[in-house]
This record gives C-alpha cells, sequence and structure tokens, in this order.
C-alpha cells in the first residue's frame, strides 16, 4: 500500500518534471506564456501508468509548477490575474475529468468486465453498440458545447479564449462513444480553436507561432488522451469477457461435478475444505456447513482411518497426487468402498507430476486440491467374488485331484476285487446248481427209498427165517438195505455240500459228529481217487458248527488230501476227531509229499493254488479257513517236505440248546393250554422236559406253559414263589400265550395267543431247559 | 385226550406211484392200520376225506395241482378231527413251519424211512405231535427268520 502511494507520487513528480521542461522550453515560442494544457499529458499520463491517485497528484504538481510560471512568466512572481484564475479552474476540471474518466475505467477493467451501474454502464453500453457516426454526433456535441463555453470564457481572458476547455470536450466525447470520436473531437477541437486563435474576437488572421504551438500541444494531448482512454477501454471491454467467459466456466463446472458420478470436493493450499459437489453431500448425508464443520476422516471405515489420513497429509505435504481404496460410511451408516484420488490444482492447470514443480508450487503458494472419490464397491465386491470362487476353484481341483488318486486306488482294488469276485461268482454258480440238482435228486432218491425199504420189508416177511436155503436171500436183503443206506446217504452228502455255507438260519446250529460223519462219508470216499483209503476214527462229539459248512470244509481238505496222494497206489486219508475242553479237534491228514515252508505259509490265501488252473479255483483252503473262522474257530496247519500234511479244524463244543439240558434230573415243564394240538405241539417241542398237563404248575416244574386262562398275577407268582421250591441255581420261567399285554416281569415270555411253531420254538429256547441262572 | 379209534384208517397222498404202491403193502401188513386209498394230488382231498372218513392223512409235500399247505389248511377247517402227517423228501425249516402252521399233527422225511412213519402215524394218533429226526433237527435249530 505504501509502496503504491509511492510509485504514484513518483510517476507523477517524473511526468510532471518531464512536462515542465518541455514546457519551458516551449515558452519562448509560445511568447513567454507557456501553455499549461501542456501539464494534462502528465495527468493523463500518471493516472494512466499509476492510478487515480498519481493522474491528481500530477494535477496538483502541475498545478504548483503552472501556477507559478503564470505568476510570473519569466520567473518572476507576481499576483494572479483573472484570466490566469479562470485558466487554472479549466485546468483543473479537465484534469479532474481526465482523472474521472481514467479512473472509471481502470476500476472497471479491475472489477472485470464493465458490470458497472449508472452512468458508466450507459456509455460502456453505448461504446459497445454505437458505430462510427454516432462517435461522430458525439464529438460534435461535445466539442460544440465546450466551444460554447470558451466563447463565453473568452472576454474574461483578454480575448484569448482557452484551448484547454476543448480538451474536455475529448475526453467527455473518448469516455461517451470510444477512442475515435476522442479523435474526431481533437480534430474538431483543433478546427474551433484554429479559428479563434486565427481570430479571437472572431476574426480570421495569419496563425502566429505561438498559436501553431498552441495548436500541436492540443493535438499531442488530444490525441494522448484519446489513446488511454481507448487503451482503457479495450482493456475494460477485454476482461468483461474474460469475466463472462470465465462465470460461464464456473457455471458448467459447478454443473458438471454435480453431476459426475463422483464424489468431489476442492480444498485450498492447507486441506481446508472450501467446496463439495452434490453427491458428496447426498452420499454422506452432510450439509455444506456440517461437512465444513467436521470434515470426512471420521467417515472413513475405522480400520482404514489411520493409513488413509497419514498418507494423505504426507502426500498434500510433498505436494503429490494420492490416491487409495478404502470404505466411507454414507448416511445410510453403510460402508461402500471408493477409490479416492486428490490432485494438487495450479493455475497452469493439473500438476505434471514432476516433483520439482510440485515443490515449487507449494513453495510458491499456488496449489489447490481436488479430490474425487469414485464408488467401487461392486468392483471390489466381484473382486472379491472372484477371489473366492478361485479360490474354490483350487480347492476343487485340490480335491478333484485327491479324488481322482483315490478313485484310481479303488478303481485298482476294484478291478481285483471284481477278478476275485468273478471266480468266486463261478464257484458259486457251480454250487448252486450243484445244490438244484442235489436237492431234486434228494426228493427222487427219497421217493424210491421208502418204497425200496417197504418191498424189502415184504419180501424179507415172505421168507422163512427157519429155512437155511434160504440164508442167501437173506442176506441179499441186508445187502439191498445197506446199499440203499448208502445211497441215501451219498444223497444227504452231496445236498450238504451244496447248501448255503453262510445261511444266516444256520449260523447257530449244531453238528453232531457221529451221525453227521455216516451221512458225508460215502460223498468224501467218492472224491479220493482210487486206491486211497479213507480211514475215520469220530467221537460222539457235538460241534457249534452247522452241519452244511463242517461239510464243505472237510470235504474240500478230504478233496485236497485226495490231490495231493493222486497217483499214488497206497495212500491214505485219515479223519479224526478228539475233544479237549472246550474244543473238539478234527483232522484230516494226509500221508502225501507235504509242503515247503512258503506254500504252507500261502496256501490259505485265495486263489492260491499249485494246481493247474482248470482243476483248482485257488479257494479251497480260503472257503475252509473262513467257514471255521465264522464258527468261532480256527484251523492248524501242519506240513513237511515228506511227511504228509495235516490240517486240523479247532472247532468249539456245542452248548445249551435242546441238547445241552442239565445231566442231573429230567426238568418239568406243566402246560395249561386247552386248545389240544397246541398242545400237542408243545409237548413235541419241550423236548428234554417231563411234560406235565394241567391247570397249576406240576411239582418241580421249572417251566410252565399257559394260555389265557391262567392269570398274570398266578404267573407272576410262579416265578417269584417257585425259586424257593426248586434248585438253588435254578430259575422258573413262564411263557404266556395272551392276546392281553402284560407288564414286563422277568422270567416271563409272552406270546401271542395263537403263536407260530417258530415263535413257540424261539420262546422255549429263551428259557433254556434246567432254567437259566438267577 | 382224545385217540383215534382202531384200526386207524389211512388215506395217502403222494404223485409217485411207487410211493403210493409201496405205502399200501405197508399199512396193509401193519396191525391196527387201515388203508383206505391213495390220491395222486391234493385237488380232491377235502371231498374225498370227507367221503371216506379217515383218521390221518399221508400227504406229500410236493406235488402238482393244489399245494399240500393249501390242502391242510382246508381240511383242517373242514374236518379238525382228520389229522394229516406230512411225508416229504424236502426237509428244509420252512415247510415245516408252514405245514404245522396250517394245522398238520406231523412233518417225517422220507430219509427217516418207514419205522419213523410208523412211530409217527402211532403218535399223532394219541394226539401228540410228531416230527422225524431230520424234521426236528431242521427244525429246532432253525432260527425265527426260516
Amino acid at each position: 500500500m505504501q509502496r503504491g502511494l509511492l510509485a504514484a507520487v513518483a510517476i507523477a513528480a517524473v511526468s510532471v518534471a518531464i512536462v515542465l521542461g518541455v514546457r519551458l522550453l516551449l515558452g519562448n515560442i509560445v511568447g513567454g506564456r507557456a501553455p499549461m494544457m501542456l501539464f494534462l499529458l502528465a495527468v493523463v499520463a500518471s493516472a494512466y501508468l499509476a492510478g487515480v491517485r498519481s493522474g491528481l497528484t500530477a494535477m496538483a504538481l502541475s498545478i504548483l509548477a503552472g501556477t507559478y510560471f503564470l505568476i510570473e512568466p519569466v520567473y518572476g512572481f507576481v499576483p494572479l490575474q483573472v484570466h490566469d484564475a479562470v485558466r487554472l479552474n479549466m485546468f483543473i476540471i479537465v484534469g479532474l475529468a481526465i482523472c474521472t474518466v481514467v479512473g472509471l475505467l481502470q476500476r472497471s477493467y479491475t472489477r472485470h468486465g464493465g458490470r458497472e451501474e449508472g452512468f458508466h454502464a450507459v456509455a460502456a453500453s453505448f461504446r459497445a453498440r454505437a458505430g462510427w457516426l454516432a462517435g461522430l454526433v458525439v464529438a460534435l456535441a461535445a466539442m460544440a458545447i465546450t466551444l460554447v463555453a470558451r466563447l463565453m470564457v473568452g472576454p474574461l481572458l483578454d480575448g484569448r479564449a482557452p484551448m484547454i476547455l476543448l480538451v474536455l470536450g475529448v475526453v467527455v466525447s473518448g469516455y461517451i462513444a470510444g477512442a475515435k470520436s476522442a479523435v474526431l473531437a481533437t480534430l474538431l477541437g483543433a478546427l474551433a480553436g484554429t479559428y479563434f486563435l486565427l481570430e479571437p474576437i472572431y476574426r480570421f488572421g495569419p496563425l502566429e507561432t505561438a498559436d501553431t504551438v498552441r495548436l500541436v500541444i492540443f493535438a499531442v494531448v488530444g490525441l494522448s488522451i484519446s489513446g488511454i482512454v481507448g487503451r482503457l477501454q479495450q482493456s475494460e471491454l477485454h476482461s468483461g469477457r474474460m469475466e463472462a467467459a470465465l462465470n460461464v466456466s464456473a457455471a458448467t463446472f459447478r454443473a458438471l461435478a454435480d453431476t459426475i458420478a463422483q464424489l468431489a470436493w476442492m480444498a485450498d493450499q492447507g486441506g481446508a475444505i472450501f467446496w463439495y459437489n452434490r453427491r458428496w453431500l447426498e452420499y454422506t448425508g452432510q450439509t455444506f456447513v456440517e461437512a465444513q464443520a467436521e470434515g470426512w476422516f471420521h467417515l472413513v471405515h475405522p480400520g482404514h482411518i489411520t493409513r488413509v489420513r497419514e498418507s494423505l497429509i504426507r502426500a498434500m505435504a510433498a505436494g503429490q497426487r494420492w490416491e487409495e481404496t478404502f470404505p466411507m460410511r454414507g448416511s445410510d451408516g453403510s460402508y461402500r468402498w471408493f477409490l479416492f484420488q486428490v490432485v494438487p490444482l495450479r493455475h497452469e492447470g493439473l500438476a505434471g507430476g514432476v516433483a520439482e514443480d510440485a515443490m515449487a508450487d507449494v513453495a510458491t503458494g499456488r496449489v489447490r486440491w481436488i479430490a474425487t472419490s469414485t464408488d467401487i464397491t461392486e468392483r471390489v465386491e466381484a473382486d472379491e467374488a472372484l477371489r473366492h470362487a478361485m479360490e474354490e476353484l483350487r480347492r476343487a481341483e485340490e480335491q478333484l485331484a485327491h479324488h481322482n488318486e483315490l478313485l484310481n486306488a479303488r478303481v485298482m482294488e476294484t478291478r481285483a476285487e471284481l477278478e476275485r469276485t468273478h471266480q468266486a461268482l463261478r464257484l458259486s454258480e457251480r454250487m448252486a446248481s450243484l445244490g438244484t440238482l442235489a436237492a431234486g435228486l434228494g426228493h427222487d432218491v427219497g421217493n424210491l427209498v421208502v418204497p425200496m425199504h417197504i418191498w424189502l420189508d415184504t419180501l424179507e416177511r415172505e421168507l422163512s427165517p427157519a429155512r437155511a436155503e434160504q440164508g442167501e436171500a437173506h442176506e441179499i436183503v441186508g445187502l439191498l438195505r445197506r446199499s440203499i443206506e448208502y445211497l441215501q446217504n451219498l444223497v444227504s452228502g452231496l445236498r450238504l455240500l451244496a447248501m448255503d455255507p453262510e445261511d444266516p438260519g444256520a449260523a447257530d446250529q449244531a453238528t453232531p459228529l457221529a451221525p453227521w460223519w455216516r451221512q458225508v462219508e460215502p460223498l468224501l470216499r467218492g472224491t479220493l481217487p482210487p486206491g486211497i483209503r479213507l480211514i475215520a476214527e469220530m467221537q460222539d462229539h457235538e460241534v457249534a458248527m452247522p452241519r452244511q459248512g463242517l461239510t464243505q470244509a472237510v470235504f474240500n481238505l478230504v478233496q485236497n488230501a485226495g490231490d495231493a496222494l493222486g497217483g499214488r497206489t497206497s495212500g491214505a486219508v485219515r479223519v479224526v476227531s478228539q475233544a479237549d475242553g472246550e474244543n473238539v479237534h478234527l483232522s484230516v491228514a494226509d500221508n502225501g509229499p507235504g509242503m515247503d515252508p512258503e506254500t504252507r505259509a500261502r496256501c490259505v490265501e485265495p486263489f492260491f493254488t499249485t494246481r493247474r488252473r482248470t482243476r483248482a479255483t485257488g479257494l479251497g483252503l480260503a472257503l475252509v479257513h473262513n467257514a471255521v473262522m465264522r464258527a468261532g474257530g480256527r484251523m492248524e496247519i501242519q506240513s513237511e517236505p515228506g511227511l504228509g500234511s495235516t490240517f486240523t479244524l479247532v472247532l468249539p463244543k456245542a452248548r445249551g440248546g435242546f441238547h445241552g439240558q442239565a445231566q442231573n434230573a429230567t426238568p418239568v415243564a406243566t402246560l395249561t393250554v386247552r386248545n389240544e394240538r397246541l398242545a400237542a405241539l408243545i409237548t413235541t417241542l419241550l423236548d428234554g422236559y417231563k411234560v406235565c398237563r394241567g391247570p397249576v404248575p406240576a411239582p418241580g416244574t421249572v417251566l410252565w406253559i399257559g394260555d389265557a386262562a391262567v392269570s398274570a398275577d398266578e404267573f407272576r407268582r410262579f416265578v417269584s414263589e417257585r425259586r424257593v421250591e426248586v434248585a438253588p441255581a435254578v430259575t422258573p420261567r413262564a411263557i404266556v400265550m395272551s392276546d392281553t399285554p402284560l407288564p414286563p416281569e422277568p422270567g416271563i415270555v409272552q406270546l401271542r395267543a395263537a403263536p407260530s411253531p417258530g415263535e413257540i420254538r424261539d420262546a422255549i429256547r429263551r428259557v433254556p431247559a434246567g432254567g437259566g441262572a438267577p | 385226550m382224545r385217540t383215534l379209534e382202531s384200526p386207524i384208517r389211512i388215506l395217502c397222498v403222494d404223485d409217485n406211484e411207487f410211493v403210493g404202491e409201496s405205502l399200501k403193502r405197508l399199512v396193509r401188513r401193519t396191525e391196527g392200520l387201515e388203508w383206505l386209498g391213495w390220491l395222486e394230488s391234493a385237488d380232491d382231498l377235502v371231498p374225498t376225506a370227507l367221503d371216506r372218513r379217515p383218521g390221518i392223512v399221508i400227504l406229500d409235500y410236493d406235488m402238482p395241482g393244489k399245494s399240500s399247505i393249501e390242502a391242510i389248511a382246508e381240511l383242517a377247517a373242514a374236518a379238525p378231527e382228520i389229522r394229516v402227517i406230512v411225508f416229504s423228501g424236502h426237509v428244509r425249516p420252512a415247510f415245516i413251519e408252514q405245514s404245522l402252521q396250517a394245522g398238520a399233527w406231523g412233518y417225517i422225511s422220507k430219509n427217516d424211512g418207514t419205522e419213523a412213519l410208523l412211530g409217527a402215524i402211532g403218535a399223532v394218533a394219541q394226539s401228540r405231535v410228531a416230527l422225524s429226526p431230520e424234521a426236528r433237527a431242521a427244525f429246532e435249530h432253525a432260527t425265527g427268520q426260516n
């Protein structure tokens, strides 16, 4: 401010000094009366260069300088005369007019654009629209007015009307109608002035030198004013256009910024935000005032806020572009992901990114910041979904690979299993066919055996036992009977061999060895090659293994022994049973070549065989092993090369059941059953019991079977009180046949009123004869 | 306990003529038994039995025509005093169970021979249910699933 004033004064002083010098030089030419008008040059120049204040200063200095020289044109002091005072006033008027016009135009320029109100606006509007003719008219009018004023003032100035007043016309016409009008006014002023110079008292005469100088001075001053005013007006016009363009730009920017999908704000160099776009305010739910007061960091997701704040501060301090991705809270409280970009904005446009330039801009304080945030939630979610999907895919691929490996292994296993199953199936098909054959054969043989026995009985009856000549006939009948029995046994053995060894119905069956052996011996004997003897030492043990399973096991062992002895003329297969405590040892021994250790170790493996595949499946010993294991037993193998082989089945003895009654005394069962046939059936099924019938249990009864005629209380009393009566280790039991449900009671089994034979059998089985443990 | 009158009147049903013919001889020469005749199938068993009034019917299990189980049930319903003994070459627990359930008084395996059959006739005549050794073994060792 101080500097500005000083400069204004300095420029004014210099201008005035220059003009004073010129004036002094011209003083002699114009007859000692140096023209005051020349000072107007200093005024207009100062005002133009340094503003209105400088112009006014130049005017004041000009008055001082001019007055001195007016007072004493030849550098002497004399009191002011009237015409000098008039001239001084005219100078002041013209000077003030110049300062006013220049000031108006300059102020209008600095305020960007001709938006002045009142007369200045009217003048500016007129200038903008007026043509050359309008400028002429204005110039004529202005000069006419000032000429009239000059003529009126003329008498006061000794008939020498001052030209300076005409400058006022130039200034006014220039201001109103532009530079061209001012030039026209200058020309008109020169003409009018010349005329009156030629004849100050309205006469025409030749121009004197002083008059010519004055005329030139006027022209110079007029043209200077025209030039300066014109220049200022052009600047004003230009700045007006700039302002208008800027306004349009700003409006366009605001519209654009409010329309874009991004959220945006602008901040000054210090980071203080001074503008938010509409989207920002809509998304955050903030008003502009709230946004100004609260800022936006608190909207950043708590997990990101520290990182975002620190990196943004760092980037702004360095004047560098900043970019981050983070979630920001919206007005509904939910977070969405935004790509945030903050870029420094400079006067020449967006920063190019050169760090040195940016630093320089920061240093000179010319940076603003513009921020945009783009909602990328969907992209982030899509990325996340993609990442998740890729992860799933990777896992799925791993699992697939794993499953493939398993599958391959499984396929290999299955293929091997299939091969084994195929072999087993062929075997089982053979066995099934054999079973069907054996069943049919058994039926037919049975149908023949019965008649043959009857016929033999008849024949024997016809033969008299006393007659000696009939001895051979008796013998033949006996042989026929044995032959028939042998045939029967052969068929029975065949049927046992063909029965399903894994029949669940046979699982808990026991086999008495002696009768079983009689049944299967013909079959086994038939499997041996000619010349091989079958020797049996069979005790009357009962083993806990179903007959068919036992038959098949021993059949395989005997068959293997026969094969081992194949080609020999004197071999023997010995089948022996021995008992030791819990087990029965049933051994099949041959005196064949025996097995080497490797064969012995592998002989029970499925599909292992030392014979040709066409003759053997390699399943025989495996089946034996499995059947014995199922029965709870085991197989022992003894074999030495040259010493033969012995396969011993160690089988558990049968226990309990119908044949395992207490050895001491026959237990007593009482039947209280009204249905005669049902009672008869139960009696038959109560094998091993002494069966009594009556309404109450007979003495010593351990099992009471009754129907609905017996009350539940009677049964309960029986099972609870009889304990005392019978032997200490025996618990009395009852089987109740009634459709009325009874509450569960230890020792009492309930059946339907009309049970099936199988249900009766199973119920008796559940109450072991001889009583159970208490 | 009701027993059958003596002689015991026997009717035989078997599709095998050897069996029929031989049983005729067996019955005829056995004291206390009376032979009523022989049918090839069970189709006409009920009317024939109602007509001839046998004490015991010896019935094959497996025959063409009407099933023996059906015939047993029909006869038991029509004339419960006539008692049926199944005489069969098939010894399977299920057959025994079905026969007894239908109303048979005995199940004799043909493998057990004529003595077993004669014994069964005597037992049934005295109102006992008869199972031949092979049939008993098969039935008693079976489980409830048969």
